[in-house]
C-alpha cells in the first residue's frame, strides 16, 4: 500500500450573529445577536470567485452559489457530519426486496416560487433531462411518477449508493425547463425552484441577493430576510471581511482562527472543522520507479512527521488519519482493529531507514538518500499557489523530512491551480507532473463546505 | 499619407501573427478543460463526470486547422463564443462585464501617474539640484521598488482597516445598482481610491525618472539657449521648447502603457477584491478556458495595436522630423 500523506483542508465554518438560519448546508450557525428582526441579509463571502455570472442553471457546474443550496432541494438531504439522511422534497421511500425498484413519495403542499404546485412529474422530469444534459444514471432504466405523489425509479441492476445520488439530485420544474431551447446553454437568470431563497433582487458582478421565496413550503423556517453573496479573488480578502465582521458565516481557511477571529469577540465567534470533507494526500505514481516499490513509499510515508504537519500547515484545525483512509465522515463505519493494523502511518525514521535500506537507497556521503545507481533522489511535489494553506503543507512536510531517512523535495507551486486543484502530486523528475492513479489511502479532513 | 499606410500595413501582419500565436499556445499547454476543471473540483467530482462534462460542453474535437479557420471567421464575426470555466455564460458578457472597471481603474491611475510623473520628472529637471530634484527621485524609486503585493495590502489595511477611511473592497457597495447618481459616483470613487493610489504609488517614479532624463538631455541643446537668449519667459521655455521636445519617449511608454491596461491588474483586483480583467484572465488560464483566453488576450492584442497606431499617428504631429523621414 502507498501511504499518503493526510492533512486536511478544512473548512471553516464561523458562525457569528446569526440567529438561527434555515438549514442551507451541513453548517448551521449559533451565537447570538441584539437585532432578532429577521431583515438582516446572511452575508457570505466566496473567497474562490473573483466575480460573479449570473447563472443559476443547476445543470452547469459553475452556477452561482447558492443555486443547489438555496434556490433548488432534492429528495433527500444527507447530513455527512452525522450520516443522518433528512426527508426533504420526499416524505418516504422504499426500496423492493430485489433492489430494482425505489419509490419515493412526494410532498404534500410544496410549490414552486411561481406558485405552480411540486409534483411527482417534475421529479421524472428532472431525472430525463439531467441524463439527456449530463449522461450518468446508467444504472436508471425508467423513472415514471405514478401519480402527482408518487415517482418510481426502475433499476437495470442492483446499486445501493442509487437511494443516496438519486436523494440528492436537485428537482427543476418542469413546466419552466420544457419550455428552455436549449437547457445546457441557458443561463436561467430568473430561476424558479422551491428553496427558501430563490427571488435575485440584485445581482452585481462582485455581489447578489437572493430574497425570499414568497411561496416556501417551510415558511416558518425563513428567519431571515436574504442571502447575500460577496466575490473575493482571495482568502486574504474574505479572512479580512470576516475578521471585521462583515460577513456573518465564512468557510475559507483561516490562519490561527482563535485570535485572528474569535479572540475579537468571543462571545459571539465561533468556528467549527468539522472532519467530514477532502483529504489531502500525495498522489505518487506507483508505475515508475522509485515509487512502484513498496518499501520506498512506506519509508516515505514513515518519514513524516503527521502531527507536526497538522500542527503547523493546518494550524492543528484536523488531525493526521488512519490508515483506512476514512475520513471523519465515515467514523461509525472505522473499524479500529483495520486502523490500528498498519506502522506506516506512524512517525519512525528508523524504520524509513531501514526500509530504505532494504530496497538499496544507500545514504550518500552527504547525509542524503540517492538511488540506487547513485544519482539524488530528488522528488518534486505539485500543488496549487492559490491558497495559503495548500502551499504550507509540502513545505511543513519537507521541514519534518529528517535529512537521514530521505530525500529533499521541492515545492514548485505550479501545476493545477486554485485551492481545490490541488492533491499534492509526486513525481520523479522523469514524469513530473504527471499525476498518479488515485489511491486514497489515508487522510482525515474537515469540510462543510455545500455541494456546488 | 503613405506613412499611415505603410503602419496600417505593418500592424494587420502583427495583429495576425498575434491571434495566431493566441490560438496555438493555449493549446500548447497540457490538459484540457474538462480535466482541470476535474482537478479544481478535487475530491468532489467522480470519474463518470469527465463524461458528462465533455458532453455538455461539446468540446472541439476536430483536427486543429479546421478549429484555426472557424477561430478566424469567428474572430472577423464578433463571435467569441461561450466560456468554459464560467459556462455558459458567453465570453463577450464575461469580458463586457469586467473591461469597464479595468478601464476605469487602469485609466485613472495611469493617467494620473503621467501627469503628476511627468510633471514633476520636468519641474525637477528645470531646477537640477534642487529639493524636488534630489528628494523626489529617491523616494519615488524607493516606494516604486516595493513589491506592490506588500504595499496594497499595507495601503489596505491602514487605511481601510485600521483608520476606516476607505471601504477595504470591491467596485461600490453590495446592494447598490449602478445609477447615475450622485450616491453611486461617490461610493465608486472612494472604492476607486486606494487601487488607484497604490498603483500610482509604484508607477509615478518610472515616469518621473524618464522624463527628468530626457529634459536635461533637452536642456542641454543650443536652442534652449537661443531661446533665453531671446528673452522668452522661464515658463515658456520650460514646457514649450524643452518639455515639448522631451515627451516623446513619454508619449510611445504612455501607448504602450495604454494598450497593456485592458489586461487588468491582476494584484490590485486580488488585494482589493475589485472586479476586473486580470483575475478572468487568471482562472481562464487556470481552467484552460480556451474561448475566455482567447476573447481576452484578442482583447488586449487589439488594444496594443490600436493604442500605438494612434501613438503613431500623434507622433507625426509632434515630431516634423518623422514626417520628413
Amino acid at each position: 500500500m502507498p501511504q499518503s500523506q493526510r492533512k486536511t483542508r478544512s473548512a471553516l465554518a464561523l458562525a457569528a450573529l446569526l440567529t438561527g438560519a434555515v438549514l442551507l448546508t451541513g453548517c448551521t450557525a449559533g451565537g447570538t445577536a441584539a437585532d432578532t428582526s429577521g431583515d438582516q441579509l446572511l452575508t457570505i463571502p466566496r473567497e474562490d470567485m473573483g466575480t460573479f455570472s449570473r447563472n443559476f442553471n443547476p445543470f452547469t457546474p459553475n452556477a452561482a452559489p447558492m443555486t443547489q443550496q438555496a434556490v433548488y432541494e432534492s429528495m433527500l438531504v444527507y447530513n455527512p457530519a452525522d450520516g443522518a439522511t433528512t426527508p426533504w422534497l420526499a416524505t418516504e421511500w422504499t426500496a423492493s426486496d430485489d433492489g430494482l425498484e425505489l419509490t419515493f413519495t412526494m410532498r404534500d403542499g410544496v410549490t414552486w416560487s411561481d406558485g405552480e404546485p411540486m409534483v411527482a412529474g417534475d421529479v421524472a422530469y428532472t431525472f430525463e433531462l439531467q441524463k439527456e444534459l449530463l449522461g450518468g444514471y446508467e444504472y436508471l432504466d425508467t423513472v415514471e411518477a405514478d401519480d402527482d405523489q408518487t415517482v418510481r425509479f426502475v433499476l437495470n441492476r442492483p446499486y445501493s449508493p442509487a437511494l443516496y445520488e438519486i436523494g440528492q439530485q436537485i428537482i427543476v420544474p418542469q413546466h419552466i425547463w420544457e419550455d428552455i431551447d436549449d437547457p445546457a446553454k441557458d443561463t436561467n437568470g430568473t430561476p424558479v425552484g422551491t428553496g427558501p431563497y430563490t427571488e435575485v433582487t440584485s445581482f452585481q458582478s462582485q455581489s447578489f441577493d437572493l430574497g425570499k421565496n414568497p411561496n416556501y413550503w417551510q415558511p416558518e423556517k425563513q428567519k431571515i430576510a436574504g442571502i447575500r453573496m460577496l466575490a473575493f479573488a482571495g482568502n486574504d480578502g474574505a479572512n479580512l471581511a470576516a475578521v471585521n465582521g462583515e460577513v456573518d458565516w465564512a468557510y475559507q481557511f483561516m490562519p490561527d482562527i482563535e485570535k485572528s477571529f474569535v479572540a475579537k469577540d468571543p462571545e459571539h465567534r465561533q468556528f467549527w472543522f468539522p472532519s467530514t470533507g477532502s483529504m489531502i494526500n500525495w498522489q505518487l505514481n506507483t508505475t515508475k520507479a522509485p515509487f512502484d516499490d513498496v518499501n520506498v513509499r512506506k519509508a516515505l510515508s514513515m518519514a513524516v512527521d503527521r502531527e507536526q504537519v497538522t500542527d503547523i500547515a493546518m494550524n492543528g484545525y484536523a488531525g493526521p488519519a488512519d490508515c483506512t483512509g476514512l475520513s471523519g465522515a465515515y467514523s461509525t463505519w472505522t473499524d479500529a482493529d483495520t486502523a490500528a493494523s498498519c506502522d506506516w502511518t506512524n512517525h519512525d525514521v528508523d524504520a524509513a531507514n531501514a526500509l530504505f535500506e532494504k530496497s538499496g537507497y544507500p545514504l550518500g556521503a552527504d547525509g542524503t538518500r540517492t538511488l540506487p545507481d547513485g544519482s539524488p533522489f530528488t522528488l518534486d511535489i505539485s500543488v496549487g499557489s492559490a491558497s495559503s494553506d495548500w502551499l504550507s503543507r509540502p513545505r511543513s512536510s519537507r521541514r519534518t523530512w529528517p535529512r537521514s531517512a530521505s530525500p529533499p523535495p521541492s515545492t514548485h507551486p505550479t501545476g493545477p491551480r486554485s485551492r481545490r486543484a490541488t492533491k499534492t502530486a509526486v513525481s520523479t523528475p522523469e514524469s513530473s507532473g504527471a499525476t498518479t492513479p488515485r489511491r486514497r489511502t489515508s487522510s482525515s479532513a474537515a469540510s462543510c463546505r455545500p455541494r456546488r | 499619407m503613405r506613412f499611415i499606410v505603410r503602419r496600417l500595413a505593418f500592424y494587420l501582419l502583427a495583429f495576425w501573427v498575434s491571434i495566431t500565436l493566441n490560438f496555438l499556445l493555449p493549446r500548447f499547454m497540457p490538459g484540457d478543460p474538462v480535466t482541470r476543471m476535474f482537478a479544481q473540483a478535487a475530491n468532489k467530482m467522480q470519474p463518470h463526470q469527465i463524461e458528462q462534462l465533455r458532453q455538455l460542453f461539446g468540446l472541439d474535437e476536430r483536427p486543429i486547422w479546421q478549429q484555426y479557420l472557424t477561430y478566424v471567421h469567428n474572430i472577423f464575426t464578433g463571435q467569441m463564443g461561450v466560456s468554459i470555466s464560467r459556462f455558459p455564460t458567453p465570453v463577450s458578457e464575461v469580458i463586457g462585464s469586467q473591461i469597464g472597471w479595468t478601464l476605469l481603474l487602469g485609466g485613472t491611475a495611469l493617467v494620473i501617474a503621467v501627469v503628476i510623473g511627468n510633471l514633476l520628472g520636468i519641474l525637477a529637471a528645470w531646477r537640477r539640484g534642487g529639493v524636488l530634484d534630489s528628494v523626489f527621485p529617491p523616494i519615488l524609486v524607493f516606494v516604486g521598488s516595493f513589491p506592490y503585493f506588500w504595499l496594497a495590502m499595507a495601503a489596505l489595511y491602514l487605511f481601510g482597516v485600521v483608520l476606516g477611511w476607505f471601504p477595504i473592497r470591491h467596485a461600490f457597495d453590495a446592494g447598490m445598482t449602478p445609477e447615475l447618481s450622485w450616491t453611486f459616483f461617490s461610493s465608486v470613487a472612494t472604492h476607486l481610491f486606494l487601487p488607484a493610489l497604490t498603483i500610482v504609488l509604484v508607477s509615478i517614479g518610472g515616469w518621473m525618472l524618464g522624463m527628468r532624463n530626457t529634459m536635461i538631455a533637452t536642456t542641454a541643446e543650443d536652442y534652449i539657449l537661443m531661446a533665453e537668449a531671446k528673452g522668452l519667459t522661464n515658463n515658456r521655455i520650460m514646457f514649450r521648447y524643452a518639455a515639448r521636445n522631451a515627451m516623446l519617449p513619454s508619449v510611445t511608454a504612455f501607448g504602450m502603457s495604454f494598450g497593456f491596461i485592458v489586461g487588468g491588474a491582476l494584484l490590485t483586483e486580488v488585494v482589493f477584491a475589485y472586479p476586473g480583467v486580470g483575475y478572468q484572465l487568471l482562472a481562464a488560464v487556470q481552467g484552460l478556458d480556451y474561448p475566455l483566453m482567447q476573447g481576452i488576450f484578442l482583447t488586449i492584442t487589439a488594444a496594443v495595436l490600436v493604442a500605438n497606431f494612434i501613438v503613431d499617428i500623434v507622433y507625426v504631429r509632434l515630431d516634423p522630423r518623422v514626417r520628413v523621414s
